[in-house]
């Protein structure tokens, strides 16, 4: 099978680029892959190349590149959706680019990794391919404006894949595709390359942006609680971000500057994780959580809140982890302890995540499910004429769940009032 | 060209391997008789350079087998012959080519470094990634070293250090904390010790930093621990037994007003992992 991967930039750094690599790299042991990257600002990709994947780039932003002085690039696109975060990126040329690939790719198969690409495949996507898009991120992450665009493009996809099973029921609520498969195929981690962590160490690892969506002032918290209990373990948390001072000050707050480190940023993180023999994650929400299966797959049980959309998918509770409610510090504090206390437990549970994720997350497992949804879409043939008044039913699919979706704001917003109320009038 | 890429492990003894490769698919095979070479950015004899043969690796760090020709591999003991305290950059020479400079983005698997105690005299190899991307091993060699283990700095201005001794530090005699001020170096602070609980070499100082502030209120102060008479030799206080190879950002302790005075006392990792006090007037930064 010819199979080509469509993306937003395979020369940058990003945890879609990471993926999309390891992918194309396991498939191009049975398939001729071909990675085509609308953008390219430098001469190397920075997470360099996938063994026996062809590279090209559409549009070529280097400093004196021909494309640069294209009079097209200062003319905003027309056919992005103009509501996706990158649109501002999409001049005319680059969607004159994409739309002039779709139609001389021979590729049997064209995957598409962020919604303003599936938007694009889905309306000019050769005819004789196979079209899948990505959703890298979430339904519920997108705004209004853009989940209608989506939905005017994607009946046109053959199958829309989520990172996870509560993303597809998303999109399958939200958004009305009748001909689309809509499907949860997980992110893929290699096996790492050094030995994995032996759950002797006394260190609880965390990794991510330091940004407020990780929520790691709580983690720190969270661990003050359980370090009372348990001394003699370190916390470390790698990442860099705009939260470094305020998590910085509340590691001071509490006193705890000799056991909790800010690590900054490191790469490859593999090594880092063995380190470890517990990893924590804290956040109020997770699109996948691939540090999570990173962690794992160095022998690591994760502790992590229940956060949509991720932990509950990857992390079995009790088995290889543990899965505590999002806004509860004490029992994420508790279940960091019970760990930290119990040596024979975390070994075990380590040993399970490490099996455990080698069987569902190794890149071969994957390719294996994407080749098999790829077969199965190529078998059914011709695409399914488009449904009477679709563009209609679609609008109608999406202001629902808007309309639904603002109403509990709404609600929500009177319940916190009438609470502040009540405790003002209270004495 | 591609890079030449470097994963590195530390073994239990403290012995430093280091796997050289090329970056890429379709790399051309390594050579055999190729040469590690370490670089000391500042030689203590002008052109210091150590070299390592460097040979086949039949594995990866993972014990995965590879195949012939992708990965040459060379050891560094801990203890190896000319090698000093400080960083030393990693190269690496083939046939007929020029040293090539090791890019840092490997694996580096420096999980052995994190430890309580370690064998003395003490060495310690930590190879780190640079700002430049670049493998550099940072070095230290002690005979007797002093590790800072939990740093307190109270309300009251006193400033509590555990340490452990090791090495060349007799035990039979109560530990003490020498402060010296940089550059002034008839200013010494001497303060008694105690053993901790579980009695020598684990030993606990308190350090008044107004007593500090009095004789010298803007200035470093480093820290030694001496144990035995004034002629018996002085450890440097530090924290050597882990895998952070700049402290500065990573460990940052907290700093607080000296009480009575006007400054601010600072206890600070220097770039050499060792601990020291700043005293600086609070208008100041």
């Amino acid at each position: 099978m010819r199979i080509a991967f469509l993306l937003h930039n395979a020369y940058a750094i990003g945890g879609t680029t990471r993926t999309t690599l390891t992918l194309a790299g396991a498939l191009a042991a049975r398939h001729d892959v071909e990675l085509v990257s609308v953008f390219r600002h430098r001469d190397e990709p920075q997470l360099g190349r996938a063994p026996g994947v062809a590279l090209r780039a559409l549009v070529d932003r280097r400093e004196g590149s021909a494309d640069l002085a294209d009079p097209r690039v200062h003319q905003p696109g027309t056919l992005f959706p103009r509501a996706e975060p990158r649109a501002g990126q999409y001049h005319r040329l680059a969607e004159e680019r994409i739309v002039r690939w779709l139609g001389e790719t021979d590729a049997d198969v064209v995957v598409s990794a962020r919604c303003g690409l599936n938007a694009l495949l889905a309306r000019f996507g050769p005819a004789h391919a196979v079209r899948v898009g990505q959703e890298h991120l979430t339904h519920g992450y997108h705004p209004h404006r853009l989940r209608t665009e989506l939905q005017d493009a994607y009946v046109g996809l053959d199958a829309l894949v989520t990172m996870t099973e509560a993303d597809a029921r998303a999109h399958r609520r939200g958004m009305w595709l009748p001909h689309t498969r809509v499907l949860a195929l997980p992110n893929s981690v290699p096996e790492p390359g050094l030995p994995p962590a032996d759950g002797t160490s006394r260190i609880i690892v965390a990794a991510g942006r330091l940004a407020p969506v990780k929520r790691y002032g709580k983690l720190v918290d969270a661990f003050a609680r359980a370090n009372a209990a348990c001394p003699g373990w370190s916390l470390r948390i790698y990442g860099g971000g705009t939260e470094r001072d305020r998590i910085a000050a509340r590691v001071a707050r509490h006193g705890l500057h000799n056991e909790v480190l800010l690590m900054g940023p490191a790469a490859p993180l593999e090594a880092e994780w063995v380190k470890g023999s517990v990893a924590a994650v804290s956040s109020s929400l997770e699109s996948f959580g691939m540090t999570i299966v990173e962690a794992m797959r160095c022998g690591l049980p994760v502790v992590s809140t229940d956060c949509p959309h991720g932990p509950g998918e990857i992390i079995r509770d009790g088995v290889d982890g543990r899965l505590v409610p999002v806004h509860s510090t004490a029992a994420l504090g508790d279940a960091l302890l019970e760990l930290m206390r119990d040596d024979a437990r975390r070994t075990a549970m380590g040993r399970a995540a490490r099996e455990g994720a080698a069987a569902r997350f190794d890149p071969q497992r994957v390719a294996e499910r994407y080749e098999e949804l790829f077969a199965e879409l190529a078998d059914r043939g011709g695409r399914e004429p488009t449904p009477p008044l679709a563009r209609v039913r679609g609008r109608l699919a999406v202001g629902r769940t808007s309309a639904g979706r603002y109403a509990r704001r709404v609600a929500r917003r009177a319940d916190r009032s009438l609470r502040r109320t009540v405790r003002r009038v209270r004495p | 060209m591609n890079p030449l890429l470097a994963d590195c492990a530390v073994d239990d003894a403290g012995a430093l391997t280091v796997q050289v490769y090329h970056e890429g698919p379709g790399a051309p095979a390594l050579p055999p008789g190729g040469t590690l070479l370490l670089v000391p950015r500042k030689p203590r004899e002008p052109g210091d350079r150590l070299r390592f043969p460097l040979r086949p690796a039949g594995r990866d760090l993972a014990g995965r087998p590879l195949f012939a020709g992708t990965r040459v591999a060379a050891e560094v003991p801990a203890a190896a012959t000319g090698l000093y305290e400080g960083r030393w950059d990693a190269h690496a020479a083939f046939d007929g080519a020029g040293p090539r400079r090791l890019d840092g983005r490997g694996l580096l698997d420096t999980r052995r470094l994190i430890r309580s105690t370690a064998t003395t005299p003490l060495h310690v190899l930590l190879p780190y990634r640079t700002a430049h991307d670049h493998l550099t091993v940072r070095v230290w060699t002690r005979r007797r070293h002093a590790e800072a283990g939990a740093v307190h700095l109270g309300a009251d201005g006193r400033l509590a250090v555990d340490a452990r001794l090791l090495g060349d530090v007799p035990t039979d005699a109560p530990p003490r904390l020498e402060a010296r001020c940089r550059g002034r170096r008839e200013l010494v602070h001497t303060v008694p010790g105690a053993w901790r609980e579980g009695g020598a070499p684990d030993c606990r100082f308190t350090l008044p930093t107004p007593a500090l502030a009095e004789s010298a209120a803007d200035a470093v102060w480093d820290l030694y621990v001496r144990t035995g008479g004034a002629d018996a030799p002085a450890a440097r206080l530090g924290r050597l037994l882990d895998d952070v190879h700049d402290k500065r950002r990573v460990l940052a302790l907290p700093s607080a007003p000296v009480p009575g005075t006007a400054a601010v006392a600072e206890p600070y990792y220097t770039v050499a992992n060792d601990l020291s006090v700043k005293l600086r007037p609070a208008t100041a930064g």
